[in-house]
């Protein structure tokens, strides 16, 4: 029934047009030739493979043609997974891409440096992170780690619950020897021993599963009442590309809100267990990351603007600044758009698919 | 080197300090002019105020000297291992032919691999902690001293060995008073080109993996899109490279003045 609905919708997407131009009302037209899109992937044999919601939005091929109807070229940009962050904010800085999917600090720490992006579709918090000790360490909690060698890759995702984890333990970096360490990297360290503990991606069921360490922590354990520590991957765009070609990027809005639409299902759980097991962590790793968790699977992926994305932003952006990962405070605002989400999801008919959210982010 | 940038017949100091500081401020112009032309985003091409800022956030949090005490404690001990281990084999193939037949193939070969290079290998063996690190800076001043060591020795005319044969001088005594003496100014070229190559491999090494050091720093500034504190990195690794060969000149001309008479 909804897929006919979308269907429907998809035919008739000259809608969008009319959404698009009300909201860029002071812009005549879209003027760019070709849409890049920034996300972690790889460049194999001449293609670019990319990862998580990009996955699906580039096997569905629907934005490409949707784009090319209007004459314009999808680009997808890959950053090797190695790199991160680094990769995308150094791209939409230099304006060689219009948009991103990347991880939370990452554009939080562009936005403060001044980078003129915004949060256009949210992707729902997914990913947890985990602290493993290395086998033969005597370590229960995260303070019996103090003076020992953590690796830990600075200004990805992962750091804002590390930090979460330092400011809850009252201790500070400079307690620990933090070694910045890529996660392929710092997972290599702890099996050989040079590192005591890392802290990051799931991968790390794996390591205890081959005995190299244990789990001792993970934002699993995080209680409700402190909100999400899960790490973020959203979808992200230049400010100056969507206030000038707000149609294209409200096309791009619907393209990953239909992602997000299928993702949610729940007869492709094992299609996108597949998709998020493709940069090299096995599947079982990835359904254990997928487990435990208290939001019913929709509703995790959720790409509507809510008060609790508000106040997740909102604390990530002061606790990185009283903790010195970034230099400018900012306001969530400056970070977070909901208007090409909203008229995307109006447009696919999609409004009421995902939980209304209690409280509206103030419309602007 | 120094000879063309010293006065000469009598020409004021401050013509030959307004002349040499010439240089970096046309540099600093051109970097102001271009991070101002609007041409790059200003995260990238940092302003050089920008970069003045950082350095003095990071010297007054003190982070700057945590991060240069460390890679400093590297390059000392680095340094020092790798020199004494350069000595010595300097001295033993300028010493004898069949030592020196030996190890030439092996010893030529090695030298030709940057040191940077063997990073990955030796992080595989000796894991990212402070050996590997230590080594490397090891491997580079090992190199230029062993061969600057070896050319100073074999240039030692028969007649000073002679000399010492005559005085009869154990051999430890002989390299105290003879050889080195004689060999010092290959010596200290070689240590110069050493330590400065030392210090540039070690940033690199750090750029791997560290938990402080100037590279780390540099790599936890970009990593963190701090491109002020990467570009301040750059400088101060420059300068330090600077200070280094420039005291190691000084420290040349002062021990063996003939060799400075002999350069002008």
């Amino acid at each position: 029934m909804r897929e006919t609905l979308m269907n429907r919708s998809v035919s008739s997407f000259v809608t969008l047009l009319a959404a698009a131009l009300a909201i860029g009302a002071a812009h005549a037209r879209d003027t760019a030739k070709v849409v890049r899109i920034a996300s972690i992937g790889t460049l194999s044999e001449g293609k670019v493979f990319v990862t998580s919601q990009s996955t699906r939005v580039q096997t569905e091929g629907w934005l490409e043609q949707q784009l090319a109807k209007r004459g314009v070229k999808l680009q997808w940009y890959p950053v090797a997974s190695a790199l991160g962050g680094p990769g995308f904010n150094e791209a939409l800085a230099s304006k060689s891409v219009d948009f991103a999917s990347y991880g939370d600090l990452p554009s939080i720490i562009a936005r403060s440096a001044g980078v003129d992006i915004k949060l256009i579709v949210p992707y729902g918090g997914a990913t947890h992170s985990y602290l493993i000790v290395r086998k033969g360490l005597e370590a229960r909690t995260f303070a019996d780690l103090k003076g020992k060698r953590i690796a830990l890759q600075r200004g990805r995702p992962g750091e804002l619950p590390f930090t979460r984890l330092l400011r809850e333990y009252g201790l500070k970096a400079s307690d620990f020897k933090i070694y910045n360490l890529p996660p392929d990297a710092g997972k290599s360290a702890l099996v050989a021993g040079s590192v005591d503990a890392y802290f990051g991606d799931p991968g790390v069921y794996q390591l205890q599963d081959q005995g190299h360490g244990k789990v001792i922590w993970s934002t699993k354990q995080v209680p409700p009442e402190k909100g999400s520590w899960n790490t973020r991957v959203d979808l992200y765009a230049r400010t100056q590309f969507a206030r000038e070609n707000p149609e294209l990027t409200t096309l791009v809005a619907a393209a990953y809100i239909r992602a997000a639409h299928w993702v949610s299902q729940e007869e492709n759980f094992d299609e996108v267990v597949k998709i998020y097991a493709r940069p090299g962590t096995p599947e079982h790793v990835v359904k254990r990351d997928f487990a435990d968790q208290p939001i019913p699977w929709r509703e995790r992926w959720s790409p509507v603007f809510d008060a609790d994305l508000e106040r997740y932003f909102d604390e990530a952006i002061s606790i990185s600044f009283e903790r010195k990962l970034i230099r400018r405070r900012f306001d969530v605002s400056e970070l977070l758009d909901p208007t090409y989400s909203r008229a995307a999801l109006r447009v696919l008919h999609l409004e009421d698919f995902w939980e209304q959210p209690s409280t509206q982010v103030a419309s602007r | 080197m120094s000879a063309v940038i010293e006065p000469r017949f009598g020409a004021p100091r401050w013509r030959a300090f307004a002349i040499a500081i010439s240089g970096p401020l046309i540099v600093v112009s051109l970097w102001w002019a271009l991070a101002s032309s609007g041409r790059f985003a200003e995260q990238i091409i940092v302003p050089p105020r920008e970069i003045w800022a950082a350095l003095v956030e990071l010297l007054d949090s003190g982070e700057l000297w945590l991060h240069l005490q460390g890679s400093f404690g590297r390059l000392a001990s680095g340094f020092a291992l790798g020199s004494a281990a350069g000595l010595a084999a300097g001295i033993l193939m300028a010493a004898s032919r069949h030592i020196e037949a030996a190890c030439a193939p092996i010893f030529n070969a090695v030298r030709q691999v940057p040191a940077i290079a063997f990073i990955p290998m030796l992080i595989l063996i000796f894991g990212i902690g402070e050996t590997f690190k230590i080594l490397i800076v090891a491997k580079a001043a090992f190199f230029a001293i062993a061969l600057a060591t070896f050319e100073g020795v074999r240039n030692i005319s028969f007649r000073e060995l002679e000399v010492a044969q005559l005085f009869k001088l154990g051999p430890i005594a002989c390299v105290r008073h003879v050889i080195v003496p004689a060999a010092l100014p290959d010596l200290l070229t070689g240590i110069r080109l050493g330590l400065g190559r030392a210090w540039g491999v070690l940033v690199a090494a750090e750029l791997f993996a560290a938990d402080i050091g100037i590279g780390q720093m540099m790599e936890a500034g970009r990593q963190m899109f701090r491109l002020d504190v990467v570009f301040l990195g750059v400088i101060v690794t420059g300068l330090v490279g600077y200070v280094f060969d420039h005291g190691l000149q000084r420290l040349q001309a002062v021990l063996t003045p003939w060799r400075a008479e002999l350069q002008r």
